[in-house]
């Protein structure tokens, strides 16, 4: 028989990762939810995750690529600039959706119990649905422009996975601190708006020269260039680079867990 | 199994009133930070504890179906919260054996733009269900909701009732072995109430032990058979039902409940000022048995001598509507003439045995006729109505009846 004991929590909580794991078909209930209520609301649906890339890729095709000329690896500036679009797209839907999501779950929360972490990490979930539409337009224009991907293709699953995990991890903070201040979604986006300009999306890595070691130390540099470099052959970051953004992605999401789950007790008393 | 299923040890639990305002931005809380010594220096002046919860201890033995009353701020929710664990007590231990689900809400979790398919296997999975569970069950939900027809309709062009059919036929459906159940039965018309009622009571059947938590003596009454009894967050005194209710609706010396009071002078005309309900028998101040009539007051005050104007009450009840309406005139139109400056008070009286057993607000206008200005209207809210603990009919035996009135009217058979 099931015995729950109910306690003051004392000290560091514990991840308790195994009861997150109980509620699996909770966290599938609530990423479905989240993915049919997005394309059950807006009338263009699924046009809206095409829409959003690709209209950022023609505007930074025409003012970085014609007018501005950014070196872009030789690559035509528009499937360059968008390969990088499509997963950056996704990083920084998942980290806005999410970092919001505890207080836009408040009726559940104040309602029922289950682990918290799960709102956080299925709101971070909800993107990758957009991303693959996306991802049609990148094969479509790929073919446009007669590329094929390379065989590093096979790290996709990787790449995504660890763009997840970093994603969740800025979440599962920002989402926990976002009810003990609610202007944390503020200072959040505009950190997002210069993160984008720190991260080679829309740049190569190689402009970057000898300030190269700065723009790596940035987690987001290895997997944006190694995603990249899987579509369209441009240079693939050095395993190094690719360790450290997973060692920080890691880093940042266990730490994320740590924190959210020591305020979490504090939720249904502070909202 | 002689092992309580639910015991609960010393449970307290503490909120912090602050008399500061709350830091709730982070650059507010940057901004402070400037003058954190001062209030390290001041801070015992800043925050005072106020436990809404003092001391709980009670055990609940397998298949027993026991309720909780208090009045609103008894430490009744809070209670319940812990126990659902959505929050933390301070202090204390709870022990639950066996698969608990908590019901604080109908619908908990319900998205308007989804189907009725949809959000039945949302909710259940929110209350805890498996989904193999829910396929199990779906038949029989969808049938106790009666929204066959609406199924695959989004629940946003449901009607309220459909809507909360819907979800009470997804909880009905439940198989954990305790439940812990806040007054969801508050909602619906008194039909749906019955039905409630009935579902509860065949779970308490089926061996589940229920906890319930209400404010409302004659829910109570029907499901459960013990209850405790909550007062400023501690236990009054817990046992049979009976004697428990009977404490609870214990008569006592005579009580004002103040429902509405502006003590600030306005410069209108005619300002309204106080308004309150005059309980000379229960101690529960707002609430009145059916057998009992409820003594509205009204005081107000007239600035400059005015003609036309009248006072009204109207009582409404939980769902929104209007019952009826009555104004100070109705019978004495010479009260329309002229009102002289001075402080009015004012008592009408809505007899006994009229109100249906229910919960009602009490609205309450000034206003000036032809043409027409209102001074003042106010929705002063809260009281109930209960059955009288001995009644001398058999008008609620069987659960409150449809209607938002009840007179006992005679009846003539030959």
């Amino acid at each position: 028989m099931q015995t729950t004991i109910i306690k003051p929590q004392k000290g560091f909580a514990s991840l308790n990762i195994g009861e997150i794991i109980k509620y699996r078909e909770l966290f599938i209930t609530l990423v479905s939810r989240d993915i049919k209520v997005r394309y059950k609301q807006t009338v263009i649906g699924g046009l809206w995750a095409i829409i959003q890339p690709l209209s950022t890729m023609v505007l930074f095709s025409f003012f970085f690529g014609k007018i501005a000329k950014i070196p872009s690896d030789g690559i035509p500036y528009p499937i360059f600039s968008y390969a990088g679009l499509l997963l950056w797209t996704y990083f920084s839907g998942a980290v806005n959706t999410a970092s919001n999501s505890i207080a836009s779950n408040v009726g559940l929360i104040t309602k029922v119990y289950f682990p918290r972490p799960i709102i956080p990490l299925a709101a971070t979930m909800v993107g990758l649905i957009d991303y693959a539409i996306a991802l049609v337009i990148l094969i479509g224009l790929m073919t446009v422009y007669g590329y094929r991907p390379t065989v590093n293709i096979l790290l996709l699953p990787l790449i995504l996975f660890l763009t997840w995990m970093f994603s969740a991890g800025i979440s599962l903070w920002f989402s926990a601190t976002n009810v003990l201040f609610r202007d944390m979604r503020i200072i959040l986006s505009f950190i997002m708006q210069l993160w984008i300009y720190a991260t080679p999306v829309i740049y190569p890595l190689s402009v970057a020269g000898q300030f190269k070691w700065i723009v790596t130390l940035n987690p987001l540099t290895g997997l944006i260039e190694a995603h990249r470099s899987m579509f369209l052959g441009t240079p693939m970051v050095s395993f190094g680079i690719l360790m450290y953004s997973a060692l920080i992605a890691f880093i940042v999401f266990w730490t994320g867990m740590v924190y959210f789950k020591s305020v979490e007790r504090r939720f249904a008393d502070e909202i | 199994m002689s092992e309580p299923v639910i015991k609960v040890e010393h449970i307290s639990k503490k909120y912090i009133i602050s008399h500061n305002e709350k830091v709730t931005t982070f650059t507010e809380a940057l901004s402070n930070l400037s003058s954190l010594p001062k209030r390290i220096l001041h801070r015992n002046q800043i925050s005072e504890d106020f436990w809404a919860l003092n001391d709980i201890s009670f055990e609940v033995k397998q298949g027993d179906v026991v309720g909780v009353i208090g009045r609103n701020g008894s430490g009744k929710s809070t209670l319940l919260k812990i126990l659902s664990r959505i929050v933390e007590p301070t202090k204390g231990k709870v022990i639950l054996r066996g698969r608990t689900t908590s019901l604080l809400e109908v619908g908990t979790g319900f998205n308007a733009e989804l189907t009725g398919r949809e959000n039945i296997y949302l909710n259940g999975s929110i209350l805890g269900m498996t989904r193999r569970e829910i396929d199990k069950h779906f038949d029989e939900i969808v049938d106790f909701s009666g929204v066959e027809k609406f199924i695959d309709t989004p629940v946003k062009r449901y009607s309220s009732g459909m809507y909360v059919r819907l979800a009470f036929a997804v909880a009905a459906h439940l198989e954990s072995e305790i439940m812990l159940v806040d007054e969801v039965l508050a909602v619906g018309d008194a039909e749906f109430q019955k039905k409630c009622i009935g579902v509860m009571n065949n779970l308490a059947r089926s061996g589940r032990t229920l906890l319930f938590v209400s404010h409302n003596a004659s829910a109570i009454s029907q499901l459960c058979s013990s209850a405790i009894y909550l007062q400023q967050g501690s236990i009054v005194a817990q046992g049979k039902t009976q004697k428990i209710l009977n404490r609870y609706l214990a008569y006592n010396t005579s009580k004002t409940t103040t429902l509405f009071s502006q003590l600030e002078n306005k410069s209108k005309e005619v300002n309204l000022r106080k308004v309150y309900v005059n309980n000379s028998q229960l101690k529960d101040e707002n609430l009145f048995y059916y057998n009992q009539p409820i003594p509205v007051s009204v005081e107000y005050e007239v600035n400059r001598a005015i003609d036309n104007v009248s006072v009204w009450v109207g009582i409404q009840s939980s769902d929104g509507s209007m019952i009826f309406t009555t104004v100070d005139c109705d019978l004495n139109p010479k009260l329309l003439l002229n009102r002289s400056i001075g402080y009015y008070k004012t008592i009408v009286s809505i007899p006994q045995k009229y109100l249906n057993i229910g919960d009602y607000s009490i609205i309450v206008g000034i206003v000036h006729n032809d043409p027409l200005i209102v001074f003042d209207r106010v929705e002063a809210l809260g009281i109930i109505v209960s059955p009288e603990p001995k009644p001398e009919h058999i008008l609620f035996k069987d659960g409150p009846r449809k209607g938002y009135v009840q007179p006992l009217l005679e009846w003539s058979t030959y």
